[in-house]
């Protein structure tokens, strides 16, 4: 187990770079020259030449790229990413300043994968081909045939507008959070059903089913205390990825719910083209997602023997 | 498999059968030219005139309906298309070579899986200006490693077979081995994997279009319709359902043929990237 | 291993990563609502008992309203928030017509020569942490001008375009400040309105004449709380100098997507929008159908319009413009895709300011065919419209101009980026017709002349309007060096011709101010920046 996950943390150090790599990149490939917009933001000043070099030299425009990769990655080695062009804040700072704001919206959001996401796939597969099963397909699929701006919009207006039981914007406590996570949800609880459905029908056609069966077990018993905890192996390593999928993808809501997040944050850097916090939130979330996967994969290891040997499967 | 299990896959067959007819045929269907403004007719709600309405510049709606599903899915489908067939060649390269073109391909799939791909694939389309190329990028970008991961699985598994080691030993190249053999073998996965695929790539260019980033104006298209109609859906709502509700039937009868597809290879597919 | 054992593994770890997950969601949470709590709760008890009684208001509870952005951006920010908070003052502010009134300076004299100005400052003035304002403190923010550009979000802070050729600031007395200049500026109380002469207690900066804290002015209202991308929370100013506000406290919540702004006002969590950008036309429209609301409007300084690109064919020829110009309707751009809420326009120069000139707007699409066949004869031209990516209203506007110009032979293809690289696309010369628009810096309408038209202007040149016009620039010189108002408002006029003949840009409209409010506030009433904050109240 040691040697594994030796192995396992030594592998993430080329991906880390590599991920740094392409993050500075998307700042050098920009068209638009970052001076000018740092300079001309509030679209009426005049911006003369010699401001315009100035700028580019405050902020290292006018150096080589790799000059430039090496200057960033030593700072961002001990957290700093530089700062924003556009408001001149630490981005690293900002990052952590918003961050609650992303984690505690993918918490929620988490948390009603992992409740409804489980609860329907066990349902529908204890229910296989029967009115439930098929109910439950059919909101799944439901769920997942509905972009999630879209399924925003509509309970902003049902529960925000109409009703006005719940704010339709802002992070004043856990009910402005309810719209936003239970949007983000909808499509992933459909996956992960759909997963643990699959899952749970591939541990029913196994021997020990069948013996279990033979030896007269409740069907119940059989289901939650045999084949529930194998079939979650899979579903775990999903969840995984489903929450970096959340982390990064909760850009859009936090827009549409006015979330002072990192995700919406990253969103009006992309509209200002305010590179540093563009480079900075893709290293960040990088990490962050590499992070979650080391640890998805040592989880799977200490429950899963047989993968240690195996390698990365 | 039941007969009674298909319906729901051929419902999804028939439904997507009719929208690709709808687009195809559009220029034939369409009853005005999607594009010919009108100022004094504009959102109008549907009449005899004009079956679905008219929007801000009173073009006609049932008209951009018509020709409003081509771009998405022709971006969608090129776009997972290369995400497949670059996927399966890393795939493929890295577990029949393995060794070190394994590692280093292995270390690249983990940097691309490991970037946020919704804030990628906006910082991509924001980039580079909306356009179906910048938009065909972004999506293969965050895409050709779900695929490359399942083939590589797919390769490793079919390596270990013995008819593999007997071709080497008969002296078949490397090259034909997989072209004959590796590659025909494995598409059960990467089959469902594309229809999975097709879907999240509409759902992504909505989203794109939801922030400004879609299909180039004044080219019709459902997601941008939808996202134009933010502007006046309230005193208007056949602006955004109508073109939702198109969205809403091509997603459902892609995954309901992903899950028919499925259910006929009868494998589960080891999905990798959260929803979104 | 058993079955049981990996399960007893799976369920705990399940169990725990649950526990930990949810707890610290609701820590997180907890954090960030300690500090709101009490404020919010009795806003929403407030609004609640509002809406079941409907009769008994306090005139002392909060009103919440909305922005786009951070309308206190902060310590980073040159001004701290904008000037639409009424938290900091100027020496000149602009009267509705956009004519220059005195706020901190009492009066003013300028000399013969118009080199020389001297502005008698109002007395008994205080800053909120209790400093007295007077001539020092108004050298004090003098020296933090000139110390360097400061940058900010609204306009930076930048003494050559507020205060160009200022030579000195001298203290005659506690309360007379003297500016001398190496030039004549007779047009200096336009372009030193607001931003241009902010006043600020010296204590809150630091060495460097960057903030530290909350910015303490002189207004009828002072920040008590400031949370970046949240809120801004204004409390009434009790020892102010002038006629007091009415609220109590007034709080700013930052809300930037203007469909969230419109659900909060009809959800009733917030009472009114304020700052550019408030809501949309279409939206607007839309709420007040709901009787609830209403609308308030005025001039504001933003005109849109179209650059083209007259540094190369086909626009390079003057006809070719007009023909475009004319072919547009602007009427029905302004009527169907802005509600009506815009002032079509063929003049560069906003109504807002008092040297406007009004005139007819024309569309004729006969005249343009003529035109364009002078110049086009039979043969089409292909161009490019850059448009920006983020805004529905100016996408529909594109696409009703791509799909009329064919008729003159130009065919449209639409390409939307985002401003920055449009910006950089103009400056490459890398087009033929863009969407833009433009904010008043001042209400001297020089500013725009020189900018737009000016051969070394730096949008004419940014923007490649190629315009390159010795008529002009001698114009613009003369202009400059006029210290007659009157005459200098004869060569404006005569500008404004030459830009509407031209059009090196083709005008647009005039944007107006729109703001909708819940009507259970009075006194909201919007100005061509911002609205008055310290009018507005409970409504009786």
């Amino acid at each position: 187990m040691i040697r594994y996950t030796g192995k396992r943390f030594i592998s993430v150090i080329p991906v880390i770079i590599g991920i740094s790599i392409i993050a500075f990149m998307l700042g050098l490939i920009t068209p638009g020259d970052p001076a000018a917009m740092a300079l001309g933001r509030d679209g009426v000043s005049q911006v003369t030449p010699q401001l315009l070099e100035n700028k580019r030299q405050e902020l290292g425009l006018d150096q080589p790229g790799l000059i430039q990769y090496l200057n960033w990655a030593k700072k961002a080695i001990k957290g700093d990413l530089g700062k924003s062009y556009v408001d001149h804040t630490s981005v690293s700072g900002e990052i952590l300043r918003r961050l609650p704001v992303t984690l505690t919206l993918s918490g929620y959001t988490m948390l009603l994968v992992c409740v409804f996401g489980l609860l329907f796939g066990v349902y529908s597969a204890a229910y296989l081909n029967r009115i439930p099963d098929v109910i439950m397909k059919f909101i799944m699929n439901l769920l997942m045939a509905f972009p999630a701006f879209w399924l925003g919009i509509i309970l902003i207006i049902v529960f925000g507008e109409n009703l006005k039981l719940l704010p339709t914007n802002g992070i004043d406590g856990i009910s402005s959070f309810i719209l936003p996570s239970v949007t983000l949800a909808s499509a992933n609880i459909a996956m992960t059903g759909r997963l643990m459905r699959s899952s749970m029908l591939e541990e029913f056609g196994k021997q020990y089913m069948l013996a279990a069966d033979a030896k007269g077990i409740r069907r119940t018993q059989i289901l939650l205390f045999h084949a529930l905890p194998n079939a979650m192996l899979p579903v775990i390593t999903y969840l995984g990825s489903c929450l970096g999928g959340i982390l990064g993808g909760s850009a859009v809501i936090e827009t549409i719910f006015s979330l002072p997040g990192i995700g919406s944050y990253v969103l009006e850097a992309i509209h200002a083209r305010d590179y540093p916090i563009i480079q900075g939130y893709v290293l960040f979330m990088g990490v962050v997602y590499v992070i979650i996967s080391l640890g998805i994969d040592l989880l799977c290891a200490l429950l899963n023997p047989k993968m240690r040997l195996g390698g990365k499967a | 498999m039941k007969k009674k299990q298909m319906i729901p896959g051929i419902l999804g067959v028939i439904l997507l059968f009719v929208i690709i007819v709808c687009s195809i045929f559009a220029p034939i269907l369409a009853p005005s030219n999607p594009y010919a403004v009108d100022m004094t007719q504009t959102l109008m709600p549907p009449s005899r005139q004009h079956l679905m309405g008219t929007d801000i510049l009173g073009r006609d709606m049932l008209s951009r309906i018509l020709y409003g599903g081509r771009s998405s899915m022709l971006i969608a489908l090129a776009a997972t298309a290369a995400s497949m067939l670059i996927g399966m060649m890393i795939g493929t390269l890295s577990a029949y070579y393995g060794g070190l073109v394994d590692e280093v391909l292995m270390v690249i799939l983990n940097i691309f899986q490991g970037l946020p791909g919704t804030s990628l694939m906006i910082a991509i389309a924001g980039i580079m200006g909306s356009s179906m190329k910048s938009l065909m990028i972004a999506l293969v970008i965050t895409s050709w490693t779900g695929f490359a991961r399942i083939v590589r699985t797919e390769v490793l598994k079919l390596k270990t077979e013995n008819f593999i080691e007997g071709l080497k030993c008969l002296g078949a190249s490397n090259g034909t081995i997989i072209r004959k053999h590796v590659i025909p073998n494995m598409k059960g996965n990467t089959i469902v994997l594309f229809a999975t695929r097709m879907g999240r790539c509409i759902l992504s260019i909505a989203a794109l279009s939801f922030l400004g980033l879609g299909v180039q104006p004044p080219t019709p298209d459902w997601s941008v319709m939808i996202s134009d109609a933010r502007m006046n859906f309230r005193s208007s709502p056949h602006l955004i359902i109508i073109p939702g509700l198109c969205m809403f039937l091509l997603l459902l009868s892609i995954n309901l043929i992903g899950d028919m597809l499925r259910d006929i290879f009868d494998k589960k597919t080891g999905e990798a990237g959260g929803y979104q | 291993m058993t079955n049981k054992n990996v399960f007893r593994k799976i369920l705990s770890l399940l169990i725990m990563s649950t526990l930990v997950l949810s707890l610290s969601a609701c820590q997180k949470s907890d954090q960030i609502t300690t500090e709101t709590t009490e404020t919010t709760n009795t806003t929403n008890t407030d609004t609640k008992q509002e809406e079941s009684s409907g009769t008994q208001v306090n005139p002392d509870d909060e009103i919440v309203l909305a922005g786009y952005r951070n309308i206190a951006p902060g310590i980073e920010d040159a001004y701290y928030c904008s000037v639409i908070l009424y938290v900091w003052e100027p020496l000149v502010t602009m009267d509705e017509n956009g004519e220059p009134v005195g706020k901190l300076a009492k009066s003013w004299d300028m000399s013969e020569d118009a080199k020389t100005w001297t502005f008698n400052l109002q007395e008994g003035v205080t800053f909120h942490d209790g400093e007295a304002f007077n001539a020092d403190a108004v050298l004090y923010n003098f020296d933090r001008m000139r110390s360097e550009v400061k940058t900010s979000g609204f306009y930076n802070l930048n003494i050559d375009s507020f205060y160009p050729n200022l030579d000195e600031v001298t203290k005659i007395d506690d309360y007379t400040v003297q500016l001398t200049f190496k030039e004549a500026s007779p047009s200096l109380l336009y372009t030193m309105t607001n931003f241009g002469s902010a006043m600020y207690s010296p204590k809150c900066f630091d060495d460097n004449y960057n903030f530290t804290g909350i910015a303490q002015g002189t207004g009828p209202f002072k920040i008590t709380e400031n949370v970046k991308d949240q809120y801004v929370l204004l409390e009434r100013n009790e020892d102010y100098w002038g006629e007091k506000a009415i609220a109590k406290s007034i709080r700013v919540k930052t809300i930037p997507d203007v469909n969230t702004r419109y659900s909060a006002l009809k959800s009733g969590e917030i009472m009114g929008v304020i700052d550019l950008k408030a809501i949309t036309p279409s939206l607007a429209t839309e709420l007040v159908t709901d009787s609830q609301f209403a609308i308030t409007t005025t001039n504001s300084t933003m005109i849109d319009f179209l650059c083209l690109n007259g540094t190369k064919a086909p626009f390079n020829d003057v006809r070719l413009r007009k023909a475009v110009s004319l072919m547009i309707d602007r009427d029905a751009i302004a009527n169907q895709i802005y509600a009506g809420y815009a002032s079509p326009t063929t003049n560069i120069l906003n109504y807002s300011t008092p040297f406007y000139k009004e005139y007819p707007v024309e569309y004729d699409v006969e005249q343009a065919k003529a035109l364009a066949k002078e110049v086009l004869g039979d043969a089409t031209v292909d161009v490019k419209y850059l448009v920006q990516q983020d805004n529905a209203e100016q996408k529909a506007e594109a696409e009703l101009i791509a799909a009329i110009l064919p008729e003159i032979g130009i065919n449209v293809t639409i390409e939307s980026y985002d401003w920055a690289t449009i910006k950089d696309m103009m400056t490459k010369g890398d087009y033929e017709i863009a969407r833009s628009q433009q904010g008043l810096s001042n209400m001297e309408a020089i500013t725009i002349f020189k900018r737009f038209m000016y051969s070394t202007g730096d949008q004419n040149i940014t923007y490649s309007l190629g315009c390159q016009d010795t008529k002009i620039d001698g114009l613009i010189d003369q202009a400059d060096a006029e210290i007659d108002m009157s005459k200098r408002q004869e060569i404006y006029d005569e500008l404004q011709n030459i830009s509407v003949e031209q059009q090196n840009v083709v005008p647009l409209f005039n944007e107006k101010t729109l703001m909708v409010y819940n009507k259970k506030l009075t006194g909201y009433e919007a100005q061509i920046y911002g609205i008055d904050l310290p009018k507005i109240g409970w409504a009786e």
